[in-house]
């Protein structure tokens, strides 16, 4: 059992990391990756597939350490079955995706079954959330963070951040968000500009898209 | 007491964390508890300067490291207040010199002996950041009432929760109440509302932190300005005692303000 890298698409490698693998195997085999596959990452996009195996923010961060800095990859995305990984790499700000397969045995995900993710507190610069499903925050979402929901989101807080509903090109799903200060917002494959002089700035704010167009609506619409 | 390892932190350059390390250990030392503050920034070596401690320096942080020398050699003991220690770091060496693991194990070694290790960290959020929080165990944020430094604290709190370093506390520096008053800074609730972390300590902008800069002598020796006297509040509300904050709202509520009033003006 090793780990495996193979080439997918326009030059787009997958990085996979058995489950079985232990702490100290995994990093044994990503310092011999490190050397015998340095050309081939040189400047080349990976998509790191950690599949079911629990990963910590310190392992993660050997990884960046021992195998993704020194051979100048690019990491595209991160994907985990993982409750516990994803979470980890979440905080670190990383790019996660394809958090909908199965879970692993025995570690039931609210978030998945119900498709949508509550994040508790408050989404801070640099962080991203990549969720197949509609998103709840409950803090604000600060400036130069972002979420990209399949379905809808709803922020408890202020958005500042950039806010992306239906990024697979739902147009039906909305953005709302008790405080809108926000100078972009995304939904489907509309982009809505809001200038801060605008009567809806700071306001509770409903974003849809109607006839082709992202609207804003103030909240609550009478 | 059980030994406090709190690392000094911003994202952004030039908001203060070097100021505000050398003045904090100045001010837990007078109070009493023995206090090592550590050079964080590898390559940009800057407290010992702020500390007045530069001719005294044989060894540094990356010497020990390296096994030229041993921790204890590398600690300079400040003459002027007693239970003050420094290491500095190397000037001709660069951020990877020195490992999270590497910096992990000192702060181990100096968890035995004192009672705060002060950890200046770089600007950043790269591998001097991370290796300069490594070994701390709770960090104080240090930004200024400007979009840009809050934003950069903002990422970098983030990053400081994601490393698991709580209590994360804020310390809101250079304000000017005139121009918090006219609308033209941020207020110090603007940046908590922002931050959503604890407010530990507010510090007025204040010439005399240049010229006591400059001079090696933090303010906090000589308890006068404003700056000095909410660097002493701050060390108070880090050991747990209750300190009223400054008002810095720009409202001034003394006799001549309440008399200009009166007159209207």
């Amino acid at each position: 059992m090793m780990i495996q890298l193979k080439g997918i698409q326009a030059g787009i490698l997958r990085c996979v990391v058995p489950e079985e693998m232990s702490e100290k195997n995994i990093l044994e085999e990503f310092e011999e990756l490190t050397d015998s596959a340095k050309n081939l990452l040189d400047g080349g996009r990976v998509v790191m597939d950690l599949q079911g195996r629990s990963f910590g923010a310190a392992l993660v961060a050997k990884i960046w350490k021992n195998f993704i800095e020194p051979t100048g990859c690019s990491v595209i995305s991160w994907e985990v079955t993982d409750q516990e990984t994803f979470e980890a790499l979440f905080q670190l700000g990383m790019n996660v995706g394809n958090t909908n397969k199965k879970t692993k045995q025995g570690r039931p995900s609210s978030h998945r079954q119900s498709k949508t993710l509550l994040y508790t507190g408050t989404l801070r610069g640099g962080q991203k959330i990549m969720h197949e499903g509609d998103v709840i925050v409950t803090g604000h979402v600060n400036v130069g963070s972002e979420i990209s929901a399949e379905g809808h989101i709803v922020i408890l807080g202020k958005l500042k951040g950039l806010a992306h509903a239906g990024f697979k090109g739902d147009e039906t799903t909305s953005v709302s968000a008790r405080s809108f200060e926000s100078g972009q917002v995304r939904i489907g494959r509309k982009v809505g500009l809001i200038d801060k002089s605008s009567d809806i700035w700071g306001k509770a704010v409903v974003v849809t898209v109607k006839q082709d167009e992202v609207l804003l609506t103030e909240w609550p619409a009478l | 007491m059980d030994c406090r390892i709190i690392v000094i932190t911003s994202g952004k350059g030039g908001v203060g964390k070097t100021t505000t390390t050398a003045n904090l250990a100045v001010a837990l030392a007078n109070e009493g508890h023995k206090v090592v503050a550590i050079d964080g920034d590898v390559g940009l070596r800057n407290l010992d300067v702020i500390m007045g401690l530069e001719n005294r320096i044989v060894y540094t942080l990356v010497d020990v490291i390296e096994g030229t020398c041993r921790l204890n050699q590398a600690m300079i003991r400040d003459k002027r207040v007693s239970n003050l220690y420094m290491i500095p770091t190397a000037q001709s060496r660069t951020k990877d010199s020195v490992t999270s693991e590497q910096m992990l194990e000192i702060c181990n070694q100096l968890r035995n002996d004192f009672d705060f290790v002060l950890i200046d960290s770089p600007a950043g959020i790269e591998a001097g950041f991370r290796n300069a929080a490594a070994g701390a165990d709770e960090a104080l944020v240090v930004t200024t009432p400007e979009v840009s430094a809050v934003r950069d604290a903002d990422r970098i709190i983030g990053l400081l929760e994601s490393m698991e370093k709580t209590p994360i506390s804020l310390i809101v520096n250079r304000i000017k109440p005139e121009m918090v008053k006219r609308g033209e800074m941020l207020a110090v609730q603007d940046v908590l509302d922002i931050l959503a972390v604890d407010l530990i300590g507010t510090i007025p902008d204040d010439e005399s932190v240049v010229t006591s800069s400059n001079r090696g002598e933090p303010l906090t020796f000589s308890n006068g300005s404003g700056a000095s006297q909410a660097f002493l509040d701050i060390a108070k509300r880090i050991c747990g005692n209750e300190v009223p904050f400054m008002d810095l709202s720009g409202d001034q509520k003394g006799f001549l303000s309440s008399l200009r009033r009166f007159f209207g003006k």
